[in-house]
């Protein structure tokens, strides 16, 4: 099915044009499964059996088998309900939360100062596996870490710090939104407690996202109804979890091959924008083939996002959801760069639908606005 | 512990319920279809699984099963033996307990076998002293398939007797039992038994007498297992092919392979059987279950184009079970595997095994010879002169040591495949004296540690080249000048067992070694 994006959209780390897989998928449980999975009647019985069974589905599909996929509307609501839903359920315990979370999980932090300790990332946007393993002590209830990180790509050593968590018995929250549906995720292998998705990242409709749980110690944060056993009260999105297992049976039927094509892309954009004075590249050597992010100082990331986009190119600044704050980027200035850096920082993202011919242009236009 | 109950559920709801437990946490079930429920619980990994009748006349069982295994296998000593009555029991991880022979398990099937169903079936102890050699010890699904091929020769010749037999119903918790006579039983039905079993069976197994059921036609393992070997064991697999890449045959690996697996190969050819079947995962992949160092040899075969492997689909979180056949002999399709042997390419590989032993054992020879004179050079001129360093320039070795980085000084473990107890502790001890001295070095990228397989045949070239044979840290380095330092740390490897004293030496020669590459 041919892929209807445009080849100057380089934001896919923010939300990735929908497969028609996908679409048709939505169309086609919207029409079929129209009746609410949890009524009694016929109609509502076959929508719960074919939500069971996508549920098993998408379960499958990430060697998932020994707990539950629980339902939300988005990432952000994921994240949310792990880390407000456990603390309402465990007072007691800490948080850790690493540095580079996105603001879903990092506004833990604000919320309830005294009960978060953060876990530093390390000057190539990684963590330490040994400065974990000394950090995690008794006291933490639960972690939460990112497996790639939304900002520069850095694919985390989650395997390592899942053992770890394991062999310590600390609850762990993974926060995949970034790799699900690009990089090949076994949770059979990933002994993390929670895993959140959200699949628009990956070419699902938007509207759908959840949490792969290997256990229920949380409290719900929307009530009001029996739904999701009690976890998430509200009418179960069928179609949209449709969409998102043809989204992501369609991304894992092209990962290994997208994977070196979109190597090739990103290792073509930074040859060709080495030139321009004073370039960063914040992205780490082991991070998302798609995911380039770069530091111009001196330059304003908004300013030349939005002269991009004058030009017809869709990037992001740092963040997609910083993109109406002047602050510079939380992550990049973890990293270790200065405050005109950080400010300088650009988000570049591809997926299916970015050609070489855009890549070339783009670099063109970046090297034009850097000068 | 919460307990679950569900009546007659669908496989669906089965899989819900199994998926919202807490690890190890009961479920019963109450069914009219003992048997389709049953089969629904193995595929989904519940284990434990006993079937006990409720009511003969309403023909209604109860289901009794806990949720299987959760997370990475650890090692910490747990041994497990069956001690009931019959020969040999398989459970719901296609662990093969023989009656009262102890096999190395892990952590989860060990809290698996304290779970009630196994009381005074399975007897757990723990391995106080660690032993010197713990690779000689049988560890979980290491020995499936040997364990069955002594089976069978212990059982091929014995009489199967069809008289003075007993029906009775055989409630689990393991999923199979082998009888001294050979009679198979599997769990949840009626089996016929030797008479002179049964009271031992109702005493120690919890076996049901019949009230007026009909003779049933027993089975015998000897029979079914000359048939379809080994796979008649595992009846729930469906195989699908486990490698999707087709590899090009390289058949000079074969020299290279273990006693273990080249018996194995020869084996396949000579009884002209399709394939042969391994439980456990790679050694190297942590997290995985069940590691196992045949798997490990035999996923290197398969990369060498010699063998293919096919793999069932992951039940629950379970020990792999993969089935390798010599490439291009079967394939897996909706009701099972088929094929016919290749006899052609069966004799290449034969030849390759048998030609090549003594070519291999000259082959070693030479190596061996070559490695003893580099190394009485090495000692000889270290005695002469104190000096202790090789220069060398190889590309070759300079990228298979991945030396990236110009002065960066890589501490390096060669060990072998199968890890010991002493590489272990030279492992421990170097990691723990490069954390507490060199920590800053490490961050920096300036020194790194790095481990290397010596019987993986990519590593032969620089092995053979160190002269190595054994577990013995070495110190690598890339000058400016593009050449290679290398000095062997021999004395290291004498030391595992005085951790002071091995790490008082690694920090003066490390020491003596940054000073010298810096210059």
């Amino acid at each position: 099915m041919h892929y209807q994006a445009d080849p100057y959209y380089f934001d896919y780390a923010a939300s990735a044009p929908p497969w028609q897989e996908a679409l048709d998928a939505f169309t086609l449980y919207s029409q079929k499964f129209y009746a609410n999975p949890s009524s009694i009647h016929h109609h509502g019985k076959e929508a719960k059996i074919a939500l069971m069974s996508m549920k098993k589905e998408l379960c499958d599909m990430v060697h998932f088998h020994d707990g539950r996929f629980l339902l939300c509307a988005s990432g952000s609501e994921a994240n949310n309900s792990i880390i407000n839903g456990f603390i309402k359920k465990h007072p007691g315990g800490k948080i850790l939360i690493a540095e580079d979370a996105h603001d879903s999980a990092w506004y833990a932090t604000k919320a309830f100062p005294g009960k978060i300790e953060i876990l530093p990332i390390e000057k190539d946007g990684q963590y330490q596996i040994e400065k974990f393993e000394k950090a995690l002590s008794g006291k933490f209830s639960l972690v939460c870490i990112n497996h790639v990180c939304n900002e520069t790509g850095a694919i985390q050593p989650v395997k390592e710090l899942a053992d770890i968590c394991y062999r310590k018995q600390i609850r762990l929250m993974i926060d995949g939104m970034q790799s699900l549906g690009h990089l090949s995720v076994n949770l059979n292998e990933l002994p993390c407690t929670y895993y959140t998705i959200s699949g628009h990242k990956f070419g699902a409709a938007k509207g759908i996202a959840g949490v792969f749980m290997r256990d229920d110690q949380i409290e719900p944060l929307i009530r009001g109804g029996q739904q999701e056993w009690n976890l998430r009260a509200g009418t179960e999105n069928l179609a949209g979890l449709a969409s998102m297992v043809a989204a992501l049976k369609k991304s894992l039927s092209i990962l290994d091959e997208e994977w070196l094509r979109l190597n090739e892309l990103k290792s073509t954009l930074i040859s060709r924008i080495q030139s321009i004075p004073g370039l960063l590249i914040n992205s780490p050597q082991n991070s998302l083939p798609g995911l380039l992010s770069i530091s111009i100082p001196d330059m304003a990331g908004r300013a030349m996002a939005g002269g991009l986009s004058i030009s017809g190119f869709s990037v992001s600044t740092g963040s997609a959801c910083h993109a109406n704050q002047l602050e510079p980027s939380r992550i990049i200035l973890a990293m270790g760069r200065n405050r005109t850096e950080a400010i300088g920082s650009l988000r570049i993202s591809m997926g299916p639908g970015t050609t070489e011919e855009a890549v070339h242009k783009l670099s063109d236009k970046l090297i034009e606005i850097a000068n | 512990m919460e307990r679950l109950y569900l009546y007659n559920p669908d496989y669906l709801e089965l899989d819900d319920a199994y998926r919202g437990m807490a690890k190890l946490e009961e479920i019963i079930v109450k069914t009219p279809k003992p048997n389709h429920i049953m089969r629904d619980m193995e595929k989904i990994g519940f284990v434990g699984i006993v079937v006990s009748i409720v009511s003969h006349d309403t023909a209604v069982y109860k289901i009794r099963a806990f949720k299987g295994k959760h997370g990475p296998c650890h090692f910490t000593g747990w041994q497990a033996a069956y001690s009931g009555t019959a020969m040999m029991a398989l459970d719901d991880d296609n662990h093969l307990l023989a009656l009262d022979k102890e096999m190395s398990v892990c952590d989860k099937t060990w809290q698996v076998y304290t779970l009630t169903p196994y009381e005074g079936l399975v007897k757990c102890r723990k391995q106080t002293d660690e032993p010197d050699h713990p690779d000689t010890e049988i560890q979980e699904g290491d020995d499936f398939e040997s364990s069955l091929d002594k089976l069978y020769d212990r059982l091929k010749d014995t009489p199967r007797d069809f008289n003075q037999r007993v029906e009775m119903f055989y409630p689990g918790p393991f999923r199979m039992l082998i009888l001294q006579d050979g009679s198979m039983v599997g769990r949840g039905q009626w089996n016929s038994i030797p008479a002179n079993f049964a009271k031992d069976l109702q005493k120690k197994d919890g076996f049901l007498l019949p009230e007026n059921k009909e003779l049933i036609e027993p089975v015998f393992f000897q029979e079914i297992y000359k048939e379809q070997g080994s796979l008649a064991l595992l009846d729930d697999i469906i195989p699908v092919a486990a490698n999707k890449t087709e590899y090009a045959t390289d058949l000079t690996c074969l020299p290279n392979i273990s006693k273990t697996t080249r018996t194995r190969l020869l084996k396949l050819i000579d009884q002209e059987k399709k394939y042969f079947v391994l439980i456990g995962n790679e050694p190297d992949d942590k997290l995985g279950c069940c590691p196992s160092e045949e798997v490990s040899e035999a996923n290197r075969l398969v990369k060498y184009g010699i063998l293919e492997a096919f793999g069932e689909p992951v039940k629950g979180d379970s020990c792999p079970v993969t089935l390798y056949s010599f490439k291009g002999e079967l394939k897996a399709g909706m009701d099972g595997l088929n094929g016919e042997i290749n006899h052609e390419f069966r004799e290449k590989v034969r030849n390759g095994l048998t030609k090549v032993q003594p070519h291999g054992m000259k082959r070693n020879l030479k190596w061996l010879l070559l490695a003893f004179l580099l190394v009485s050079i090495i000692l000889a001129f270290r005695q002469c002169y104190q000096q202790t360093y090789i220069t060398q320039d190889d590309q070759s070795l300079i990228k298979l040591l991945n030396l990236m980085k110009v002065n960066q000084v890589q501490v390096v473990l060669f060990h072998n495949q199968k890890r010991c107890f002493q590489c272990r502790k030279m492992e421990l001890h170097t990691m723990e004296v490069l954390n507490a001295s060199y920590a800053d070095q490490l961050d920096k990228g300036q020194l790194a540690y790095k481990s290397i397989i010596i019987d993986d045949p990519e590593n032969f070239a620089l092995v053979n080249g160190l002269g190595i044979f054994g577990p013995t840290l070495v110190l690598v380095s890339l000058d400016q000048d593009n050449e290679l330092l290398i000095k062997v740390l021999f004395e290291a490897t004498g030391l595992y067992r005085d951790g002071d004293a091995f790490k008082d030496y690694v920090v003066t020669e490390l020491n003596h070694f940054l000073k010298n590459a810096d210059e």
